[in-house]
């Protein structure tokens, strides 16, 4: 997938007016908000069932290594084909050889943003491998060539009459409608078709279950189930955090999952698969390949600062109550992953330098970390991000700060231990601000907008003195 | 490929070990209290907001009757049927009393090819389930030779028939009942609702890929076993 | 009696000292002696929010040396408290000697409205305002210090006032500091929202605890609905007269 994280503030500015975006962002997101805490109520405790979660993940990434070990033992014993990759490139290329050596002629996907992080699907698209997104939004997107604008309807801001035309164009569809249901019905006869003679169906996983060696999907349209149970080969693609110890734990995520993600109980489907087919069943796949992923993880375990981010569920309940996410949507965020998970994962896995505005355009609000059932402190990691782009961290990239930056910190931290000198410095500040500021960029990012009072004579320092 | 694995496995065995305090414990989910009445009208009520329509029915009479009515209403010709030993005692052959209604099994097709064909051009597929689960209007199958895949998913309507006796009150129980006797399947699905998306414009869109309609028949079996939890 | 060391930030001293006045007012009101401590110089926030930690322990040093000796530091700011409160004894995860000092004025630290309400344990300050109030929950008051209930309990018992609901009352103003300048279209549109919301709500008056959410906010209403203001808690407090909000 194109990193176009550098974009951030272009593509802000374009989002804050562009109104078919404006209208769900206004109105969706606290929607799905309030149903979370609609969901989450059905818990006579919830606050206890968020801080259960949360332990379970900090569990689960403490224990990482054991974890994957008895998985990996335990999917192999049910018949699973387990492939490690340290890249992602190596993943790909596991993906594109099984293709070629079975002659898939093409694939379908379940929505999965480990795959979008791979780039899988430009992978195949040069391995002349033709690649079907199955979730309608990521069907959407996919043909019209878009990134995902938010984790649960990545194309939910996508007028209709751009939808009808892609599908008239790309999807076979024959007569033109702006009807949401009749283009939905267009999208599943086509996809349909692909579904009956797929021979090769490609999923992410929710959650992998060590004591079983179980993977675990969730979702509400049932194109995982088809990617799963329609053709002879399944390949399922899990990055190494996605574990928890047991199916008891697993049980409660998927409750928390649904709840913190849509509001629901339950998705509409959820399957936990324990390798492939057994013999005599009449469906479901003949083989089974797990792929679990590095791709830069084992790199942010070894930080146990950064380390929290692996504890990540992917529910989105960050993304829609951030008020940022709110203003200017997924497109800024320039990669796979959007809102202030975003603002983490982006910036450890391309590094601090690409990203700046990532974790730069954060209020430090902390509405994140207060709804994350996976006790992740988004704020924490942001500020050591910053702290490490200033000293140029090498193992995270760090850009380093510049002159003046550095200047002005270092002149701060001097001044802000001899009163004398803090008193003369802001008493040159203050009037150079208000003679000579109107014209300096950040004044006027200030007063283009918004009025700033006038620099009042005295100080309440000076005030108290008298 | 080892090497990769234990690379991995190395560096995340190596780091330092961070401090995991035990997991603390949540008040009881309420449906582990209730009684079968509450949890069956709990599981309707669960059931019926996920936009399922659920009949009850007491007794094999009334189950085949309900059946023979949804049958009609939905203007169903061919039905595939899952193969467990209850969908065989049901004896659906003779509510086909005019030939225009073909009931078919898996196992009829010797070709998987033939029967993978034919599941996705029937107008319904007619399954039991292994739990049926209260706390969130769940139906669980345990897919195996008897209940394939396909049949819950790829028709427009899926018909489920649920003894009352497989109610259990939360996710846990039925998966406890499943390890103690045969263990997990190859795949597990947990059903609640028929397929859903809002995609495009927010809009509900029901039948996306899986059934548009879910029609449960939950029967009263009460007479026989009495297994709660 | 009580004695309560005054924390005013650099917002407040520099720009809007008007706080510190009228916190100050409140508080010997209540019958508390206030100290301000003269060496005081800042918190460091800004720097230590741009990641400069070596240079906030800067700040952070000279601070809790200032402010150590006393028995209570009251500070009209919810981010500068969490700064010292929970900022700086992270701070000195390096340097135990230090983060045992921090450790020990962090709990002796307060924000303006959590020392009336928890410490001195009064809600009826002897103020009055006659019409709707409307309160912004500003971010760090609220989530990190966990301070909503005490300034709403002060705003009700306040005479004549009546509280009432405003939507997204918790949701982020867009000031964030830096934030607010270098990322000016993004601030501008929450800063937006948020003076919908305190329109829509039919409060006569605005009131909130963080003087940086007041600049912000103040600085938008003036430039879009001169008439519509809003007040620092302490201001809104310090008002015992048959005020009436514009």
């Amino acid at each position: 997938m194109d990193v176009k994280t550098e974009s951030y503030v272009a593509e802000a500015k374009k989002e804050l007016v562009n109104p078919s975006s404006r209208m769900f962002l206004d109105f969706f997101l606290p929607v799905l908000s309030a149903v979370r805490e609609i969901g989450l109520s059905s818990f006579p405790d919830p606050q206890a069932a968020v801080e259960r979660a949360r332990a379970i993940r900090r569990q689960s990434v403490g224990r990482l290594g054991e974890l994957l070990e008895t998985f990996e033992r335990n999917a192999m014993k049910a018949g699973a084909k387990v492939f490690w990759a340290k890249t992602a490139a190596d993943a790909n290329m596991y993906i594109r050889d099984l293709i070629n050596r079975h002659k898939i002629p093409y694939v379908t996907k379940g929505k999965s943003m480990i795959t979008e992080e791979m780039g899988l699907n430009d992978v195949l698209a040069k391995n002349g491998t033709p690649v079907y997104e199955t979730d309608l939004g990521e069907f959407i997107i996919q043909l019209l060539e878009k990134p995902p604008f938010h984790i649960i309807g990545p194309a939910i801001n996508i007028p209709t009459d751009e939808i009808c035309r892609i599908f008239m164009e790309r999807a076979g569809m024959e007569n033109p409608t702006n009807d949401p249901v009749a283009l939905g019905q267009a999208a599943r006869d086509f996809l349909r078709d692909k579904f009956k003679h797929m021979q090769m169906g490609i999923t992410g996983v929710n959650m992998a279950v060590a004591e079983t060696g179980s993977i675990i999907n969730v979702e509400n349209e049932g194109n995982i189930r088809f990617n799963k149970s329609a053709p002879a080969i399944q390949v399922s693609v899990m990055s190494i955090e996605k574990i928890v110890a047991s199916l008891d734990e697993a049980l409660h995520m998927l409750r928390m999952l649904c709840r913190n993600g849509t509001g629901q109980k339950l998705t509409s489907y959820v399957t936990v698969d324990t390798g492939p087919r057994k013999t005599d069943e009449m469906d479901g796949p003949e083989e089974l390949h797990i792929i679990i992923m590095d791709n830069g993880r084992s790199k942010i375990y070894e930080n146990p600062k950064t380390r929290e981010v692996l504890q990540c569920i992917r529910c989105g309940a960050c993304i829609n109550i951030c008020p940022v996410f709110r203003q200017i949507g997924g497109y800024p965020y320039g990669w796979a992953y959007t809102g202030p998970i975003g603002k983490l994962l982006n910036p450890l896995l391309l590094g601090l330098d690409r990203t700046s505005d990532l974790y730069g355009a954060c209020t430090l609000c902390n509405a994140c970390k207060n709804v994350c059932p996976a006790g992740i402190d988004h704020p924490s990691m942001i500020l050591y991000f910053r702290n490490r782009n200033m000293e140029q961290d090498q193992v995270l990239n760090g850009k380093g700060a510049t002159f003046s930056e550095r200047f002005f910190a270092n002149t701060a931290g001097i001044a802000g231990s001899y009163p004398i000198l803090w008193n003369t410095a802001t008493t040159i500040g203050k009037t150079a601000v208000s003679r000579f500021g109107s014209g300096h960029p950040l004044v006027k990012a200030w007063t283009e907008k918004r009025a700033f009072p006038p620099m009042p004579k005295k100080t309440y320092r000076d005030i108290r003195k008298k | 490929m080892n090497s990769v694995r234990n690379t991995i496995l190395e560096r995340l065995s190596q780091a330092e070990k961070t401090v995991c305090p035990d997991l603390p414990g949540i008040p009881p989910l309420p449906h582990l209290a209730m009684n079968r009445e509450e949890l069956t009208e709990t599981f309707v009520r669960n059931l019926q907001e996920q936009s399922a329509e659920v009949h009850r029915v007491n007794g094999f009479e009334e189950l085949r009757s309900t059946l023979a009515t949804a049958i009609k209403e939905n203007n169903l010709t061919r039905i595939c049927v899952s193969e467990d030993d209850f969908m065989k005692s049901l004896d659906l052959e003779s509510l086909s009393n005019d030939s225009s209604i073909t009931f078919s099994k898996p196992s009829d097709f010797k070709d998987k090819t033939i029967y993978k064909e034919m599941v996705f051009n029937v107008d319904a597929g007619l399954t039991s389930v292994d739990f049926a689960v209260a706390e969130s209007g769940t139906l669980i199958i345990r897919h195996c030779k008897e209940n394939a895949r396909l049949l819950s998913l790829a028709p427009l309507i899926h018909l489920v028939v649920v003894r009352q006796t497989t109610l259990v009150p939360v996710y846990e129980s039925a998966l406890k009942q499943l390890l103690e006797t045969s263990g997990l399947p190859s795949q597990l699905t947990f059903i609640t609702g028929p397929s859903m998306t809002a995609d495009i414009m927010a809009t509900p869109f029901r039948g996306m890929h899986g059934p548009r309609r879910l029609v449960v028949i939950l029967l009263d079996d009460s007479m026989e076993t009495q297994h709660i939890r | 009696m009580k004695k309560a060391a005054l924390f005013i930030p650099c917002s407040v001293n520099l720009i809007l000292p008007g706080i510190a006045v009228a916190a100050d007012l409140v508080l010997k009101r209540l019958g508390v002696t206030t100290v301000y401590p003269d060496s005081q110089t800042c918190c460091g926030q800004m720097v230590y929010n741009k990641g400069f930690f070596d240079q906030a322990k800067s700040f952070a040093r000279h601070f809790i040396q200032v402010f150590e000796n006393f028995d209570a530091v009251v500070c009209p700011s919810g981010s500068c408290t969490a700064m010292v409160k929970h900022r700086y004894p992270t701070l000195f995860d390096d340097e135990p000697s230090m983060k045992k000092r921090a450790e020990i004025l962090s709990t002796r630290i307060f924000e303006f409205s959590e020392y009336i309400v928890d410490v001195l344990k009064i809600e009826d300050t002897g103020a009055a305002f006659n019409g709707k109030v409307a309160y912004h929950e500003s971010c760090h008051l609220n989530r990190d210090l966990g301070i909503s209930a005490q300034p709403k309990a002060l705003i009700r018992a306040a005479k004549g006032a009546q509280l009432v609901h405003m939507n997204n009352a918790d949701q982020c103003c867009g000031f964030g500091g830096e934030f607010s300048v270098a990322y000016p279209d993004i601030s501008n549109a929450l800063v937006g929202s948020k003076v919908k919301c305190y329109l829509e709500s039919g409060a006569d008056i605005l009131v909130l605890g963080e003087p940086g959410c007041l600049l912000n906010i103040n600085g938008y209403l003036e430039r879009n609905h001169p008439g519509k203001r809003a007040m620092h808690i302490a201001e809104f407090l310090a008002e015992q007269g048959e005020h009436h909000g514009c």
